[in-house]
């Protein structure tokens, strides 16, 4: 990569309300979607993100610098003192404190890390979830969603009927 | 206004759900429309795969169980079944949504180990001893009840047969027993509970008529060769007596009914599961005939409905490059080498080619285009495919070709070779002759209430103490291939504890 050597190149990303982040384009490439943008050279000054405000952004893009990976980059002299194992253990620590936020803004990380494809985001925020949802009954997941339930009674009738092996 | 998860577009609750085990995965489609419609559209069979990844085959004479293999990208499934620790055979006696039942087919054992296995993640766990049966001298078959979309956990049930009560005394006619219904109008049974780990009794109780009387019977007894099947549906269990009926063992309320069976002159009869439910075949192996029912439950009543009536010719194939389906034959041939040694040339595990496959092309057969090429030989029936209107048989000619039916469109594919290594024609069966065999659709899900780490432990201890024996006793040839297969064995249970050790270590961090 001929960018390493003549410094980071640096690519800008712009949210829909007007902000505008400078980050280092390995970092921007964590996205797999940011990076087709990039190996198909439509990201030339600035990459405009739609739907993502930015107070994710700028989460997501803590998020990718954190997790880029350190070869080349800043933290190489830091990481070459600690073993990979303990590195890892780092970053997972590091993750349960990225991950304490409240619903609203968790759903809005799953949905930009799902539109920008950076798996470890995905994986991370959607486990988290199904976490939480994973061993409650329906009313609790219901109420931790804070939606309602939508089936008529006929239908909710229907839908247990169709279940019914489920519940013994 | 932050987006609520039930709000996020399809592909996004697809993507978080995905992460659900199959039976959280079941009940989330109640939730709400949006997930139920997620479910149904995107993630049924996520987890629970729905393809038949395989048949495992029992063939006569054979010690162990085959595994006929389908090619496939996904992970490969290794039929070897090696991982358990049955050196001198194992058979694979039931299969329930990605769970087998087994049987170690030691000679020397009066009471064989029986285990329930997992192949996809290769877990397993030895079941505790049978209890005796309640009344002396009758028989009982084990059947495994698994359905991964409701609980991790399974049942093996023991469904006793019918009273040998003739041994008694000669008159028949004094004898009550033999005037009494069968089956009882309580059926007391033993399950094994993976939950609680031990064998409890269970009453069924009979709605409507019994099948008959226990001196009937015995008169009207089929081939007794064959085993007879079970199919797990719904949390109904459905096991097809030889006697021609079928009891249907609702696991819910614990009651059972008695199902006749359609009734045919021809002797193979098959009970088993696809895409609408419960099926039944009748097939003859030397003239082709095969009928195929469904059980038609929806309309309150209970009916066969017969869907298929014909007489199959037997076809001749040659190999064709790539597509096939394999007969992994390991078990049998590891056996064998471990047995003789290495005199016959290396042992090789068969490579799985990694191809797509699919149903729509391959080599399919028109059945009209054969017709009158017919060569007579033999006709098998393997099994139902589990999610698809399609049965799996053995035309058996010069060779014996797998091949898998489409009975509504009349179309045949041509699988593969299924004829052992070494199979030995001078025993005088037929080249595709099958005890059972059991089509085999592989379940991912790693939570698995194995005990094989105790299992393995308990063998090392029992191993080592037979070595110590050997090395005082003094040298045969025989006991120096008993001692090799020790050492081999020995050394594979240390291996896999080793690693199962590592497993378990890695998971609990």
């Amino acid at each position: 990569m001929a960018t390493r050597e003549a410094g980071k190149k640096m690519i800008m990303l712009k949210s829909p309300d007007g902000m505008e982040f400078e980050v280092e384009e390995a970092v921007a490439m964590e996205s797999q979607t940011i990076r087709k943008m990039i190996e198909d050279d439509c990201a030339d000054t600035a990459i405009l993100i739609p739907n993502i405000n930015s107070k994710i952004l700028s989460r997501v893009i803590e998020y990718c610098n954190k997790h880029v990976p350190t070869t080349g980059a800043t933290g190489a002299a830091a990481s070459d003192t600690v073993a990979p194992a303990a590195l890892a253990e780092d970053l997972k620590i590091w993750d349960a404190e990225f991950i304490k936020v409240n619903r609203a803004t968790r759903f809005d990380l799953i949905q930009a890390a799902s539109y920008l494809n950076i798996k470890g985001l995905l994986d991370l925020t959607s486990q988290t979830t199904i976490d939480t949802i994973s061993d409650n009954s329906l009313e609790e997941i219901r109420s931790f969603l804070s939606t309602k339930n939508d089936y008529l009674p006929e239908e909710e009738q229907t839908i247990r009927r169709e279940n019914q092996w489920a519940f013994q | 206004m932050a987006p609520e998860l039930t709000m996020l577009p399809g592909d996004v609750i697809a993507e978080v759900l995905r992460r659900l085990e199959p039976h959280s995965l079941g009940s989330s489609r109640r939730v709400c429309r949006a997930w139920r419609d997620t479910v149904d559209a995107r993630l049924r069979g996520h987890l629970l795969s729905r393809s038949v990844r395989g048949i495992f085959i029992n063939f006569p004479r054979f010690t162990f169980s085959e595994f006929f293999s389908r090619p496939s990208t996904g992970p490969a499934i290794c039929g070897g079944l090696d991982f358990l620790p049955c050196t001198m055979g194992v058979k694979v006696t039931d299969h329930c949504n990605g769970l087998l039942l087994c049987r170690d087919q030691s000679p020397d054992d009066a009471r064989p180990c029986e285990y329930v296995v997992n192949p996809a993640t290769r877990r397993w766990t030895r079941l505790p001893q049978r209890p005796r049966p309640h009344v002396p001298g009758s028989g009982q078959t084990a059947y495994l009840a698994f359905e991964p979309a409701v609980s991790s956990h399974y049942e093996v049930f023991l469904i006793p047969c019918v009273p040998a009560a003739d041994e008694s005394d000669d008159d028949d006619d004094d004898n009550p027993l033999l005037e009494s219904e069968w089956p009882p109008a309580s059926y007391v049974m033993h399950v094994f509970s993976s939950a609680t780990q031990r064998w409890d009794e269970t009453t069924f109780l009979r709605e409507g008529e019994a099948a008959g009387i226990v001196a009937n019977m015995h008169t009207d007894s089929e081939d007794d060769r064959y085993r007879y099947r079970a199919v797990y549906w719904q949390s109904a269990l459905y096991v097809h007596c030889q006697h021609g009926y079928l009891t249907r063992m609702s696991l819910l309320d614990h009651t059972y009914s008695v199902i006749k069976l359609p009734n045919a002159k021809h002797p193979n009869r098959h009970l088993g599961r696809s895409v609408r439910g419960v099926y039944f075949a009748i097939s003859c192996s030397w003239d082709g005939f095969l009928q195929l029912w469904y059980l038609n439950e929806s309309c309150s009543r209970t009916e066969w409905v017969l869907k298929h009536d014909t007489h199959l010719q037997i076809f001749e194939h040659e190999d064709q490059l790539g597509r096939r389906w394999i007969l992994q034959d390991v078990n049998h041939r590891k056996w064998f080498f471990e047995h003789n040694g290495n005199k016959y040339g290396d042992y090789r595990a068969p490579v799985e080619e990694k191809y797509d496959w699919n149903s729509d092309e391959d080599n399919i057969i028109d059945i009209e285009d054969n017709a009158g090429e017919g060569y007579h030989d033999g006709l098998y029936f393997l099994g139902f495919h589990p999610y698809k209107e399609i049965a799996f048989l053995i035309s058996s000619g010069r060779g014996a070709r797998g091949m898998a039916y489409d009975w509504n469109n009349l179309k045949f594919q041509d699988l593969g070779n299924v004829c052992p290594a070494d199979f030995d024609p001078s025993c005088g069966l037929p080249r595709g002759e099958t005890d059972t065999a059991f089509p085999y659709t592989p379940c991912w899900i790693g939570e698995f209430p194995g005990n094989e780490l105790e299992s393995l432990l308990e063998d090392e201890e029992l191993s080592m103490k037979k070595l110590e024996l050997e090395e005082e006793s003094n040298f045969t040839c025989m006991d120096e291939y008993e001692l090799r297969k020790f050492c081999g064995h020995a050394k594979r249970v240390k291996d896999r504890t080793a690693k199962i050790r590592h497993r378990r270590r890695t998971t609990a961090r």
